[in-house]
């Protein structure tokens, strides 16, 4: 089991409790789409703010959401519920202003969630 | 089907859904939560493949459909899936199914909209539907019912949680 911060970033009884629902097979190639996934939702999400298109923010947030809660990842979940609250309301400066936070988050997620995988396959 | 002690479903041919639960047929009290177990003859012996229940997911991430998917065939259900909304329908002009699970929030059309494309149907109205939403919001919730949702799930969904709740369904629509 990894440990110290890494662990702190994610939430391991979520991923326990995935990976008894599911099969522990599966959780390497889970994880791995859950992290494209993703990475292809915040880009979509940065290459919509040049022109505030908010409502592809707030769906791709609101998936981002939904997915990270599915892994633990609850500091990339809690950034996208308020990122997409922001989006719906039309705020496109406090969407702008959370980005680099949700880069940070989710940078922070793929190293907890590889390193746990790194400890299943071992 | 329903008795006197409320509504059951048979479960052969599901080693999983047995799994869950020690034998062949579920009960359920009266609102629909699994109480008790009945010991049964599992007849369904080679024919079991043709007897699975059919299930739609439709769900646009990949990563919950492949869970959603897992879970279901696990507790060997049928189980196709579809991308988005409008991939929901086509499917559902094309084969005849169960019950269909539904995302919500989908690009296109979204999982009310699907919904009440299955009550329009010819024979829809009886067809369980269920939500697998993080929308959560009141109006939301209500907007889900006003079309006619036969259960709402949450997200992260839990396997035993999405059995329970797809099995309290068939059992309704059967009774």
């Amino acid at each position: 089991m990894a440990t110290g911060n890494a662990m702190e970033t994610i939430d391991p009884q979520i991923l326990a409790d995935l990976e008894r629902d599911t099969s522990r097979d599966l959780i390497p190639e889970l994880v791995q789409l859950y992290l494209d996934t993703a990475a292809a939702r915040a880009g979509r999400m940065t290459a919509a703010l040049p022109d505030a298109d908010l409502a592809v923010i707030a769906s791709e947030a609101h998936a981002l959401k939904s997915s990270s809660a599915t892994f633990g990842a609850f500091e990339v979940q809690r950034l996208s519920l308020k990122i997409e609250n922001h989006a719906l309301e039309g705020d496109a400066a406090a969407v702008t202003a959370l980005m680099p936070e949700l880069s940070r988050a989710m940078a922070a997620a793929n190293t907890a969630l590889r390193a746990y995988v790194d400890d299943l396959t071992e | 089907m329903k008795d006197e002690s409320g509504f059951h479903l048979s479960v052969v041919g599901m080693p999983s859904l047995r799994a869950l639960a020690p034998q062949g047929r579920i009960r359920f009290d009266s609102q629909f939560r699994a109480t008790t177990w009945e010991e049964t003859t599992n007849d369904a012996g080679d024919d079991a493949a043709e007897h699975r229940v059919h299930i739609l997911v439709a769900e646009d991430d990949p990563t919950t459909r492949m869970i959603l998917r897992n879970m279901l065939e696990k507790a060997e259900f049928a189980v196709t899936t579809a991308n988005d909304g409008t991939e929901a329908v086509a499917a559902l002009r094309n084969g005849a199914f169960d019950l269909v699970l539904l995302d919500i929030q989908m690009p296109g059309m979204n999982g009310i909209d699907v919904a009440r494309h299955v009550r329009r149907a010819a024979g829809g109205a009886k067809i369980p539907v269920i939500a697998v939403t993080s929308e959560t919001e009141d109006d939301q919730v209500d907007a889900m019912l006003a079309v006619g949702f036969d259960g709402i799930m949450g997200k992260p969904v839990r396997r035993d949680d999405l059995i329970r709740v797809i099995l309290a369904a068939l059992a309704h629509a059967a009774a």
